[in-house]
């Protein structure tokens, strides 16, 4: 989820480097601050025969060293900056909520793979099963926290339909897995052994 | 050199193996005795020869004697039909063979071999390792019940030695050392073939036979020599009066047989002369019509080869001490005058054998041994110190009752139920009385240092304590009463016991020693209120078991509630008046409560009341009496019953009249007085006569009521606590009869709810017969029968389930029936099962095999679900597929090779661990262990490596600080790199 939101940022990036057409505008950006600026080791490091032209091109060289893909002086403008696309937030959004049962039928795999049987491994992989929509539930505002959209109620809902799937399916895994108290024998060591009140004794004639 | 070094070298290191080998082989040597004991016995003693006979002037005997004495032995029949070789010295059993299910009718030392008598079989031993020479039949054709009689005639001058052996119809003489017939004759016995009685005795120049047959009353004396079968004389005495010869030696009060016969005067007059030395002449009908010479009232007159002879007399009529005088013409007799003590709860003294032998320097010297009434069997020296005593009454046993020891625990000072204060009061008095005990026992402990360390003999050579002091009738010493604490697990109990001799014991069973020993005392209003009952002085009123052999113990109140001293009772019989006794004692210290109480009236049935009333704070089950007016009284009479009871009901099984009764208790006031009676609820008429029977144990703990299937559905239990299971046998009338021998018959099962009377199921075995053995525990029964057809033993089992799934068991109407079958491939002579506390544990049904081994058989093999078709399902279930055969495999046998012979009852207790089961054997052999039928789940194994996992655990701990200081620094050099 934060990492969505890591992506989103560098999805901002491509805007912020297209309002930095051009390598001459930045340097009539830079102009504009900087007066001037003496670029010793340049100096040292170039050739007599060329310094001419590296001085011509010296304003074009630190553009490009100062300025890496995505660099920007200042913070972007957000609050400033353009509305977001209300159909690409509903379309993170139902990517968001239809991520649990999207990865149902690879759970049901898992599962189906896990087998029948009580051992250590189908059991951490049904707890897995148990834990992860029961945490994702619990996270649910904070992963629709950014996803305001038209439609955040129903997508909310979806993505509860689709976590409480996961815990039907780990709850059907239990099941076939014997692990449900669902058949009389499974109560039959609370059942007391009845009472006796009738006393009934003797043998043989004394 | 060194070539020769390295062979010596390999060579031993080879040697080293092979004794690696044989220490292999008895890996588990040291489990042997662990948790087990054995206590082999022979039974009461009813013939008895010494190695050595007294008086023999042959010079090789005297040889024999003078020099090993070591091998001394004597040699006994008794009525486990046991015989066995004791030694003199030690008082082991030196070997001992178990003879046919008939009366041994004597033994006879006969020129260096044994000879034994029984079911008309004459029989050769020999004495060293009772190895059988050979066999001879007395007679041709083969009776049901043979009365026989042996003798041995041994001329001292010649070395011609004859070993007569006689039934009441045929007498036979043999060679002993060959075997070879020498001659036989037919005797005359008369028109009774069945009952005749035999006896003979060995004449200076041939032997005596008297034959008795009592249809008739007439008695025959025939005298032969050793030469033919010709009789030389016979006599025809007219003896009316006399029932039998065996009933006149039991009135005379000895059951040995008679020693010897003399002609008094002419034709007509004779005596016989038993071994306790009472004399009886016998006339002729116009002389006498009795046994007029009734021999010395409270002594008797023993003989022996006419050089020593003693006058046996009795002090007192209590028992606890014979004078036996010693009086010859010879002066070598080195005392005139021994008195033999023994503890007062032996009885009198029943049977007495002395024995005289030459001593290196020529003077005379004699043993005695004797048999007191509770059998026990003693030896004494010439001064009168007892040597050992074999406590024989042990191998009769009729009814055995664990109690759970002392314990040190305070939750069980304070009884549930009662207010804060008065809990808090009795927790104190309780304290105070544990302390006071522990004080006591440390005292005692401290004057009985000395005297503990004296008697630490070997590990079965009991020494018998000195004479009660008159004031305690137990016989426990300070220091056994001091170890009687209940260890952690409740493993160690008491195992009380009562002998069909009338007498008590308790019994350690974690070693098999005898704590205490207690005679039933008679009644004390004996002579006075049964004025009618004193028949004749002579028999004397004893403790019997009541009909069938039964001699319930009932443990009335438990160790569990500690100022109140445990109290158990026994219900028995006075032998004069047949009148029921009740016997109340401490079952701890063997010390009687009260006296012994004759009731008035016969009893049908007695039944001991699942609980106590909790309102008089006793804590007594009160014992329910029925009459057979229909009376029903309590014993103690001022305890009450306990209330929560629907119905008390009682059933009683009437062997002869083949009838089951139910009767139920009812309650009535009269007069502002409950009065108890009870009203015949049912009667069930089998018509078949009864086998055995078994019901569910009362104290049975049933953990889970149902069954879980393999799709997890529950088959419930048809838990009804009221069954009872009777098998009857009858003449099968469907399977044709065999060609050979006799038609077939058929056992039939029934199990009978003994509240309502009604038969629950019933099932019958066609072609089958006994031995049936019976075992009935929660919802199953388990039974063993012979298959006539198949010829071999079978063990069937039931199950029985309610129907669909109706939870109500006490109501379910009627139960599903699971029945299977198997064969055994061994002889089972009793069936038991394991019991523990929950019933959690997995049951085992317990054989005692004829070959005297006890298996231990996992239920899971008898269970009627095993299928003959293997699925998954019943796989789930955890069923074996059907094998008609039951495993029989060695390690199954608990008692590993110490075989257990007559097994005549198995008791299991439950102890405190759920996983153990006390195991107590008793028969001929006492046999105790621990049974765990599901291996020791609850328990560490004792070769758990301790000092491994504590390694490794203190090392993780040690580990983990290190390893966390570690990563700390390492933390920290990080930060600051």
């Amino acid at each position: 989820f934060s990492c969505e939101a890591a992506q989103s940022a560098m999805r901002n990036e491509p805007a912020a480097a297209a309002a930095v057409p051009n390598s001459a505008s930045l340097a009539a950006a830079v102009g504009i601050r900087r007066r001037w600026a003496i670029e010793f080791s340049l100096l040292h490091h170039r050739s007599p025969a060329s310094q001419s032209r590296h001085y011509d091109s010296l304003s074009t060289a630190t553009a490009q060293l100062a300025a890496p893909a995505g660099y920007m002086d200042r913070p972007p403008p957000l609050a400033g900056g353009r509305e977001p696309d209300g159909a690409l937030i509903s379309k993170r959004g139902w990517d968001a909520a239809l991520g649990p049962l999207k990865q149902l039928p690879m759970n049901l795999f898992i599962m189906w793979m896990a087998g029948n049987s009580v051992s250590i491994f189908p059991i951490m992989m049904v707890l897995m099963l148990f834990m992860r929509p029961i945490q994702a539930v619990f996270a649910m505002q904070a992963t629709f926290a950014q996803i305001e959209g038209g439609q955040a109620c129903l997508q909310r809902f979806v993505y509860l339909i689709g976590n409480l799937a996961v815990l039907a399916l780990a709850v059907y895994k239990c099941h076939t897995m014997g692990l449900l108290p669902t058949y009389e024998s499974d109560w039959l060591s609370f059942v007391d052994s009845p009472r006796r009140t009738e006393v009934s004794g003797g043998g043989f004639l004394l | 050199m060194g070539i020769n070094k390295n062979k010596f070298s390999f060579c031993m290191l080879i040697f080293l193996l092979f004794l690696q080998m044989y220490s292999v082989l008895a890996l588990y040597e040291d489990e042997i005795g662990k948790h087990d004991w054995t206590r082999p016995f022979v039974g009461r003693v009813q013939h008895l020869e010494f190695d050595l006979p007294a008086g023999t002037t042959t010079k090789q005997r005297s040889q024999q004697l003078q020099g090993g004495s070591s091998s001394r032995r004597l040699f006994v029949a008794t009525d486990h039909n046991v015989l066995a070789a004791i030694g003199l010295k030690s008082s082991r059993i030196i070997w001992r063979h178990f003879l046919e299910d008939a009366p041994v009718n004597g033994i006879k030392l006969c020129d260096g071999a044994l000879f034994s008598m029984s079911n008309g079989l004459l029989r050769s031993w020999s004495t060293s390792r009772g190895i059988l020479n050979y066999e001879i039949s007395v007679q041709e054709q083969l009776e049901a019940k043979f009365a026989g009689s042996l003798a041995c005639h041994e001329d001292p001058d010649d070395d011609r030695s004859l070993v007569f052996a006689s039934t009441a119809r045929r007498l036979v003489a043999v060679a002993p050392l060959t075997g070879a017939l020498e001659w036989a004759a037919n005797l005359d016995a008369g028109s009774g073939e069945n009952h005749s009685e035999v006896t003979s005795f060995p004449n200076p120049d041939g032997l005596t036979v008297v034959t008795f047959d009592p249809t008739a009353g007439k008695m025959r004396l025939h005298r032969f020599g050793t030469e033919s079968g010709v009789a030389k004389r016979t006599a025809t005495v007219k003896a009316e009066w006399l029932t039998s010869l065996q009933r006149l030696a039991e009135q005379l009060g000895h059951a040995g047989p008679w020693q010897s016969v003399e002609e008094i005067g002419g034709q007509d007059l004779f005596q016989l002369t038993s071994n306790s030395g009472a004399v009886v002449a016998m006339l002729d009908a116009s002389l006498a019509t009795g046994p007029t010479g009734e021999s010395l009232p409270a002594g008797s007159l023993l003989r022996y080869r006419g050089q020593v002879r003693f006058l046996l007399r009795q002090q007192g009529d209590g028992g606890g001490g014979v004078t036996l005088e010693a009086s010859s013409s010879s002066s070598l007799v080195a005392s005139n005058k021994i008195s033999l003590s023994f503890a007062s709860h032996h009885g009198r003294v029943s049977q007495l054998y002395p024995v005289t032998f030459v001593r290196k320097g020529g003077s005379y010297g004699y043993r005695v041994v004797m048999a007191t009434r509770d059998a026990d069997l003693h030896a004494f020296d010439d001064t009168g110190e007892r040597q050992w005593m074999r406590e024989e009454s042990l191998a009769g046993i009729v009814s055995v009752e664990a109690v759970d020891l002392p314990s040190a625990d305070e939750d069980e000072l304070v009884t549930p139920g009662g207010s804060v204060f008065s809990s808090f009061a009795q927790r104190l008095s309780g304290q105070v009385h544990h302390f006071i005990h522990v004080l006591q026992h440390l005292m005692l402990c401290w004057g009985a240092r000395p005297a503990s360390q004296a008697d630490s003999l070997g590990e079965f050579g009991y020494p018998d304590e000195a004479p009660a002091p008159p004031a305690s009738a137990a016989s426990s010493s300070g220091s056994g009463a001091g170890s009687l604490i209940r260890d952690e697990f409740n493993l160690h109990k008491l195992l009380v016991v009562a002998t069909k001799d009338g007498k008590l014991a308790a019994l350690d069973s974690a070693t098999g020693r005898s704590v205490w020993r207690l005679m039933i005392p008679m009644p004390a209003a004996a002579a006075a209120a049964e004025g009618t009952a004193a028949k004749s002085a002579r028999t004397e009123a004893r403790i019997e078991p009541l009909a069938g052999g039964q001699m319930p113990l009932y443990i009335q109140r438990t160790t569990a509630h500690f100022p109140l001293e445990p109290m158990a009772t026994v219900l028995c019989r006075d032998s004069s008046t047949g009148r029921p006794v009740l016997f109340s004692f401490n079952p701890i210290t063997g010390i009687g409560i009260g006296l012994a109480q004759r009731l008035q009236s016969r009893l049908l049935q007695a039944l001991l009341v699942p609980q106590p009333s909790h309102d008089d704070g006793q804590y007594i089950r009160p014992l329910m009496l029925l009459s057979d007016t229909l009376q029903v009284t309590l014993y103690p009479a001022k305890t009450a019953l306990p209330h929560g009871f629907k119905s008390l009901n009682l059933y009683t099984i009437d062997r002869d009249n083949r009838l089951l009764q139910g009767y139920r208790l009812r309650l009535t006031e009269q007069q502002q007085q409950q009065q108890m009676s009870a009203i015949s609820t049912w009667r069930l008429a089998l018509h078949e006569p009864i086998l055995v029977t078994a019901a569910r144990r009362p104290t049975e703990q049933v953990h889970s009521v149902g069954r879980v299937l393999g799709n997890r559905h529950v088959l419930y239990k048809y838990l009804n606590p009221n069954l009872l299971a009777v098998a009857t046998l009858a003449k099968d009338m469907v399977t044709p009869a065999p060609q050979i021998g006799d038609a077939f018959t058929q056992i039939t099962i029934w199990l009978i709810d003994t509240v309502s009377g009604r038969v629950v199921a019933s099932a019958t075995h066609h072609h089958s017969s006994g031995p049936v053995s019976l075992v009935h525990s929660e919802h199953w029964l388990v039974y063993s029968l012979w298959n006539q057809k198949q010829r071999r033993f079978q063990l069937s089992v039931w199950e029985l389930f309610a129907g669909n799934g109706l939870r109500d068991c006490m109501n379910a109407t009627q139960p599903i029936v699971g029945k299977q079958s198997y064969i055994l491939p061994a002889p089972v002579q009793h069936l038991a099962v394991s019991q523990t506390e929950r019933g959690i544990t997995a049951k085992s049904v317990l054989l005692a095999l004829r070959s005297g081994g006890i298996m231990e058989l996992n239920k899971a093999f008898l269970d009627p679900r095993r299928p003959f078709d293997m699925t998954p399902e019943f796989q789930e279930e955890g069923l074996m597929p059907y094998h008609p055969e039951v495993p029989m495999s060695t390690q199954a046998i608990v008692n590993y090779n110490q075989s257990l012979h007559r097994v005549e009852g198995m008791v299991t207790v439950p102890t405190g661990l759920e996983s153990t089961s006390l195991l107590f054997v008793h028969g001929t052999d006492l046999f105790c262990t621990r049974v765990q039928p599901s291996k020791m789940f609850d328990v560490l194994k004792a070769d758990f490596d301790y000092a491994f996992i504590a390694a490794v655990t203190i090392g993780m701990i040690i580990g983990s600080f290190v390893t966390q200081r570690l990563a700390a620094r390492k933390a920290l050099f990080r930060l600051w790199s």
